[in-house]
């Protein structure tokens, strides 16, 4: 349930977030490269989407102070070379912080970040459907993945085993310059489509990438996994989501008739602590309060996936989306 | 009616705003005089935070807020928090958030702005960037969700294959355009196929309607185009649809209760085959309550034939109900943290819960659709199957000017009352007087008529006419609106003056008997009766004797399948006019009342009335 309403309230923290930020801006000079200072002894986090519940945690405890905000957004807002953190540190998914310096090294600026600690805790990329519609895509894929679903993507479900009823085929993801989790699982479906894990830059299949985007529905407020339970099976044939956010929605009363896959290339969201330039957080990582915060959101320990593409790729992944 | 632009659209749906009780949108209270003082007590030193909703949950929002407030949840920084809710349509909501907010005219600005649709706030922030403002809606939160449907007695609906055939919007445009109406499936009793639907300048629901018949003509379920909507049989779906319209209006609500009025009398088959609604108003309906609102002592009486929701084979769309923090110069930070813990307490479960009982689906998963939203209220909680993506802004526009054209034409007598009352004060001063505002807003209203509408002008009174002996007078024959017709028309209305008595049923006789006349089974024949006072003919003997003849004569002409509808719609202007009379008047035709009782919003009252056409 705590994870429901994690997901349910996630567009609800960035308001907050927003507010929290105007709230640091307001009673700040600005110009400080890094260290936000926090209330007292307590750091300042900048914490991704996804993390929302983990940092209310956090600073409900009185660990840390945080600012929520979309991944996406954080790596705009620092990626420029005259940027400042205006907090000790992000906590995030892999690899986004090094998103943020890559683009500020590029610009001739400075790294922004310390080299991220590790956590142990990631969450699986998963595709949700609901039961019909997996059952479909079970019948017409050899495996379900993005990459039978891309192929499949804004066709009528008539021709991929669905019923002429369903229309076509919609899949669902969330924005990848906003959403952390969006450009993984966008990363997912690349990798998929082009048999490669490891893909590079240059590899990206433009034209697949933008048949695939012109079959999603407009974005509107809320996660496209939130959408599918919202609004039903109409919604969406299959989204791309955290792995522990569908399990967590598919205990609901509403989302007890969703199919979830784990599709390959088995790539998994991993949750870092990038520390601001000369900033030392070590004590947050190691200290049991963040563990258990990880937990009690429904974060998985000590799974391991396939290596994720680098943020580079990522980079370029999300300018070829941009673009299509 | 002439809607040329988007400003236009939410101008209009202003204009809806000052009808009593029918704000657009699709529902909202029955208008009475208690405040929300009275519901939610005095605030007294509590953070106030002001929340602007579409009139169908006002209700639902003010039992929620209460309860917030009564509870601990509900405090910043040590300060009680206090939500207060105001009623407001979602185009007016989004053309005051535009234009600016007049807060003695509409209330306080709101924290939380919460429309039918999250459409409202992306046209909001558009609206806004044009400006050369900052937009202020962002994405918002929604709280719960219910479907277009189309809504049809279950005979009617079972007749056309419900519950094993889909049925769509090209089974609607084969019965409205087929002349064979219902005989076709082998009903001639039930005459034509009958058509209600919002006008999408002012409703959610017309405005989702129109979205999704153009979806249909296009075999499309997104990327509606400009293009697509000039494409010729594209057009010709939209006119065949538009040709079995009733008729038009501000919300969904009249032909709702005009159809639960039909059912008591057993004769519902005959007022309307099908109406465009949400799927929250199709349960309302069935339980008996087709407003949605209980009034105290009111018992919900489920009809007689109960409706049952067609989920269009080509999609649907949802009203969302989304909850927008408005990031506005007006809204201070503890406001704004207010209204997140207020957003917050909706999304619970147990709120949620309640928002089930008032027969939306919750936007919150861990709530499972379930009761009243079950196929024994006429719904069904697997559909939709289908959905239909919001077209862009441009798109909507190009929609709403194509609408104007394609829609069924008017044939419209305007009756106005020029009894000496009409010649008092309207408000504190002498001047303007009641007939002065009157004067205005006709000549203003003129200008909503389309160019092939054909419209009339008639006066009554005592005593008047060239011998002085007349009743009525009629002052412009009915004619197509040509640019020398509408010159004709504004100079007769200029010169209008008050004099003698009240003669309201033999002029609205009269005026029904010649509509009947001269009906156009192409066009929705209407009399639009401005009148500010009860009968006063200078015989009060045969009043009674009157009254009934008039009743029921419009009644007998609104039921039945050889029927020739004419719609009186009648505006209740000023603090004397007799609200009970006219309102019998608009139920025995099937039309709407539409109250003015504070002369200064005469205006937008006639705008909201000529919506219906």
């Amino acid at each position: 349930m705590r994870r429901v309403l994690a997901v349910l309230g996630a567009v609800l923290m960035v308001a907050m977030a927003l507010l929290v930020r105007s709230i640091v801006d307001g009673g700040d000079d600005g110009g400080q490269a890094s260290g936000g200072g926090g209330s007292g002894d307590r750091p300042t986090l900048l914490c991704a989407e996804e993390l929302a519940d983990v940092c209310e945690t956090l600073e409900r405890d009185g660990v840390a102070d945080v600012i929520v905000e979309p991944g996406g957004e954080t790596v705009d807002r620092l990626g420029t070379v005259d940027a400042d953190l205006e907090a000790d540190g992000w906590l995030t998914l892999d690899p986004f912080p090094q998103l943020v310096d890559e683009r500020r090294e590029f610009a001739t600026g400075s790294a922004l970040f310390g080299d991220p600690l590790s956590t142990d805790w990631s969450s699986g990329l998963a595709l949700v459907a609901f039961a019909d519609r997996a059952a479909a895509l079970e019948a017409d894929c050899p495996e379900v993945d993005w990459a039978c679903l891309g192929d499949a993507a804004g066709e009528p479900w008539a021709d991929h085993g669905g019923e002429s009823s369903w229309g076509v085929v919609k899949p669902g993801y969330d924005a990848p310059d906003t959403s952390a989790t969006g450009l993984l699982v966008l990363a997912q479906a690349m990798a998929a489509h082009l048999g490669d894990p490891g893909f590079a830059g240059q590899d990206i299949d433009e034209r697949w990438l933008g048949d695939l985007e012109d079959a999603v529905p407009t974005r509107t407020a809320g996660t496209a996994l939130l959408k599918l339970v919202q609004q039903g099976r109409a919604a969406f044939g299959a989204v791309g989501a955290l792995g522990i956010d569908a399990e967590a929605v598919a205990d609901t009363a509403q989302g007890e008739d969703l199919t979830i896959f784990y599709p390959a290339p088995m790539f998994r969201a991993k949750v870092v602590l990038a520390p601001g330039r000369g900033v030392d957080l070590g004590d947050l990582v190691d200290d049991d309060a963040l563990d258990a915060a990880l937990a009690d959101a429904g974060w998985e320990a000590d799974e391991v996936g396939e290596p994720l593409p680098s943020a580079g790729v990522l980079d370029a992944l999300r300018s070829a989306w941009e673009a299509s | 009616m002439k809607t040329p632009t988007l400003v236009l659209f939410v101008t209009l749906a202003l204009a809806a705003a000052a009808c009593t009780g029918n704000e657009g949108d699709d529902g909202g209270s029955a208008g009475d005089d208690t405040t929300i003082e009275d519901v939610l007590g005095d605030p007294g030193d509590c953070l106030v935070v002001d929340l602007s909703v579409s009139p169908e949950k006002i209700d639902l929002l003010t039992d929620l807020a209460r309860t917030f407030n009564a509870s601990d949840a509900a405090e910043v920084d040590g300060e009680c928090v206090f939500i207060r809710p105001q009623s407001k349509s979602s185009g007016l909501g989004a053309s005051l958030l535009t234009e600016g907010w007049d807060e003695d005219a509409e209330g306080p600005r709101p924290v939380i702005w919460s429309p039918a649709s999250s459409a409202w706030g992306a046209i909001l922030d558009q609206r806004l960037t044009e400006q050369g403002e900052s937009p202020i809606a962002g994405d918002g939160t929604p709280f719960m969700l219910t479907p277009l449907v189309i809504a049809m007695p279950q005979p009617m609906a079972v007749a056309l294959g419900w519950p094993d055939e889909p049925i769509g919007y090209a089974d609607i445009l084969d019965l409205a355009t087929s002349g064979e109406g219902w005989a076709a499936f082998g009903h001639p009793e039930w005459g034509p196929f009958l058509l209600g639907k919002t006008n999408p300048n002012f409703s959610t629901s017309g405005l989702s309607a129109l979205i999704a018949q153009s979806y249909a003509a296009t075999a499309k379920t997104e990327g509606l185009t400009t293009e697509d909507l000039a494409q010729q049989d594209v057009v010709d779906f939209a006119t065949g649809v538009e040709s079995a319209v009733v008729h038009y209006g501000d919300t969904t609500l009249t032909f709702l209760n005009n159809l639960y009025r039909a059912d008591q009398r057993g004769n519902s088959l005959s007022y309307a085959s099908a109406v465009a609604v949400e799927e929250k108003s199709v349960i309302d309906y069935n339980r008996g309550n087709p407003d949605g609102v209980l009034q105290p002592g009111e018992e919900p009486r489920p009809p007689r034939v109960p409706l049952v929701a067609i989920y269009p084979e080509e999609g649907t769309l949802y009203s969302d109900n989304p909850f927008f923090i408005l990031d506005a110069e007006w809204v201070t930070d503890a406001e704004a943290e207010g209204a997140q813990l207020f957003s917050d307490f909706v999304q619970e479960a147990d709120n949620q819960e309640r928002v089930l009982d008032y027969g939306f689906r919750p936007a919150n998963p861990a709530v499972a659709i379930g009761d009243p939203v079950t196929a024994e209220n006429g719904v069904d909680p697997d559909q939709p199957q289908t959905l239909l993506e919001v077209p862009e802004p441009p798109v909507m526009i190009e929609l709403l000017d194509r609408w104007d054209e394609q829609r069924k034409p008017a044939r419209v007598e305007l009756v106005i009352d020029i009894s000496g009352s009409m010649g008092d004060p309207a408000g504190d001063d002498p001047v303007p007087t009641k007939l002065d505002l009157a004067i205005e807003a006709a000549v203003n209203a003129l200008d909503l008529f389309a160019d092939r509408d054909v419209v009339g002008l008639r006066v009554f009174s005592t005593e008047i006419g060239p011998n002085g002996t007349d009743e009525v007078v009629d002052l412009v024959d009915p004619g197509p609106m040509s640019r020398g017709h509408r010159a004709d028309l504004r100079e007769a209305i200029s010169g209008l003056f008050p004099t003698n008595g009240t003669p309201l049923y033999t002029a609205t006789q009269q005026a029904y008997d010649d509509a009947v006349a001269g009906y156009d089974p192409a066009s929705i024949n209407a009399v639009v009766l401005l009148s500010d006072g009860v009968n006063d003919d200078g015989d009060q003997g045969d009043d009674d004797e009157q009254l009934d003849e008039l009743l029921a004569t419009l009644t007998e002409g609104s039921e039945g399948q050889r029927a020739q509808p004419v719609r009186v719609f009648p505006i209740s202007y000023g603090a004397d006019a007799d609200l009970n009379t006219l309102q019998e008047i608009a139920e025995a035709s099937n039309a709407a009342l539409y109250n003015a009782s504070n002369p200064a919003t005469i205006d937008r009252v006639l705008a909201a009335v000529i919506s219906n056409f």
